[in-house]
Parts: structure tokens; sequence; C-alpha cells
């Protein structure tokens, strides 16, 4: 697993900690998978719009130089980190058994990771743009992502008790 | 939701404030970027002829997304303010806020707009209603008052 990546486990929430811990009743695989597929369908739909996956940071920083870069290799606004489209379509989700189940684990795969790192480092004296809350050192997913997470995890809940 | 705001605590009134001024801007943006109002919920009217070659011209997309140079997108801000919301634009920007948005009466360009008006009653489209609703529920009951 790339150090970038971000854990989704419903027992972060703790409205869905306290749920699950009175329910004896785990976040189901299936769950897991979906969270995984709705996160990466907005992240993918923020970036590719300019906005920043991650909270509190608004819209990508514009280019230093738009004459130079993007040049005339695509539109200089929005800023979304996108050439070719390789590194999104690199944006996979995984699951992990956690104690409450199952945790989705969102991350760039197939050598594209590196393409994040700079993007986190801002490479090149490029402005940072990163695109992965580093949930363990205090970032947290945009609020749109956080309410397609609690959706999901709420719905679940739902069925459980039925 | 069966509480008081009296009886939310201060600081866990303005975490959710905080919460869903990011939202806010999230949703804005996310609007505009799909050429969507966030008010109305309609697509915004397309650009003039003459106005598409001018965007493609100085390098931009020929489409109503808001954004020649992306000036006034970039200092889109939605804060605190007091117990309230306050969504703004830099000074320099506010004409261009204008235009679309036609706060003052006075453009003359089709309206695009992307701040609710609370002068006429405009506010923000259901979804984005509904997710704030979500935001104050679930910090709520994160914080053990629902």
């Amino acid at each position: 697993m790339s150090d970038l990546h971000a854990k989704i486990n419903a027992a972060q929430f703790k409205r869905f900690r306290e749920k699950l811990a009175e329910l004896k009743k785990p976040i189901n695989r299936d769950t897991a998978i979906a969270v995984n597929k709705a996160v990466i369908a907005e992240m993918k739909d923020m970036i590719t719009k300019g906005i920043s996956p991650i909270e509190g940071t608004g819209r990508f920083p514009g280019y230093k130089n738009p004459k130079k870069y993007p040049g005339k290799k695509k539109p200089k606004t929005p800023v979304n980190l996108t050439l070719t489209g390789k590194m999104l379509k690199a944006l996979k989700g995984f699951v992990e058994p956690t104690k409450s189940g199952y945790a989705s684990v969102i991350q760039y795969t197939g050598g594209e990771e590196v393409k994040e790192e700079g993007h986190r480092e801002g490479a090149n004296k490029q402005p940072k743009r990163p695109t992965i809350p580093l949930i363990n050192k205090g970032e947290n997913f945009a609020q749109r992502i956080l309410r397609v997470i609690s959706r999901i995890y709420r719905d679940r809940i739902k069925t459980l008790k039925l | 939701m069966g509480i008081k705001k009296k009886d939310i605590p201060k600081s866990v009134q303005n975490a959710i404030l905080d919460d869903v001024a990011n939202y806010v801007l999230e949703s804005t943006l996310s609007d505009v970027g799909g050429l969507t109002s966030p008010v109305t919920g309609r697509r915004f009217k397309d650009l003039s002829p003459a106005y598409k070659e001018r965007k493609k011209k100085e390098g931009g997309t020929p489409i109503p997304n808001l954004e020649l140079d992306g000036d006034m997108l970039n200092g889109l801000n939605v804060k605190r303010s007091g117990s309230k919301l306050k969504t703004t634009v830099p000074a320099s920007e506010q004409k261009k806020a204008d235009g679309h948005n036609n706060f003052s009466g006075d453009s003359a360009l089709p309206e695009r707009n992307f701040i609710p008006d609370a002068a006429r009653g405009q506010t923000y489209r259901a979804e984005i209603r509904k997710g704030i609703k979500e935001i104050i529920r679930d910090r709520l009951e994160d914080e053990g008052l629902l």
C-alpha cells in the first residue's frame, strides 16, 4: 500500500461507532466497496472541476506561468490535474478487514502514486495540490465526500437494525 | 430536529457553521464547474458567440463556467460571520460577481446565479440544503445532543 492513501472506516465516525457497537454487527464488504466507488466518483468529479477533495482547501492553486504550462496543451482554468488522464484512471479503492468489519482504502496505483507525491510536495516549485487526505495527520475529506460516506454508512446501519 | 439552538454549545454551533461553510463552497464550485446554478439548479445559459471566441483566444474553454482567468472563483469565500455564514468574493471581483448574480439590478448579462440573493428570497437548491441539514444532524449526533 502506498503511504499516500486514505483509509475510511465507520469507526472513525463517533455516531456510527456507537451504533455498530450497540448492534454488534459489522460493516460488510459490499458497503466498503460502495464507499470506495462513491468516494472515487466524487473525488474525480471535484478534481476535474479544479476543486480539492481535501477539507478546507477549496480550489487548487492556479498555474504560476500559464503561458509556459499549460500553454496550449489545455485550458489554463480550472486547474484539474489532468493532461493524459492517467493519474485519475489510477485512483482505486480497496477493502481491508478491520474490527468494525471492513474499511475502504483509497490510493493511486500503477506508478501514478509518484504524481500524487509530487502534487503533495509541490515538486518542481509548483504549488502544492494534494488530492488524498492524510487522515492520520489530521486531514480529512471535503464535506461533499463526507456526505457521501455518511449516507452509505447510515443506510447500511438502517438495514442492520431491521 | 428536536433541539433548540440555545441548548447547543457555542463551540458546537461554530463547528457546524465551519462544516457548512466548507460544504457550501465546495457545492457552489462543483455546480458552477458543472455549468449549473447552485441557486436555481438550472443549467447556465450558453455564452454568446462573440464571448466564446474571446474565451478560446485567451486560452479558456468556451463554456459558461464563470471563469476566464479563474480569479473570481479562486477568491470565492464562505466563512462564519457571527452566527451566520457570509459568501463573498474579493473587492476586485465584485463587479464580475454582480454581473452574474445581478444583486444591483443593473447587470445586462444573462443571470448565472452562484450566490443566493436573500433580498430576492433566493436560497441554495434543495440538494444543497439537504446536505446542510445532514451536516447539522451528524455533528449533533457526534456531540451526543441528538
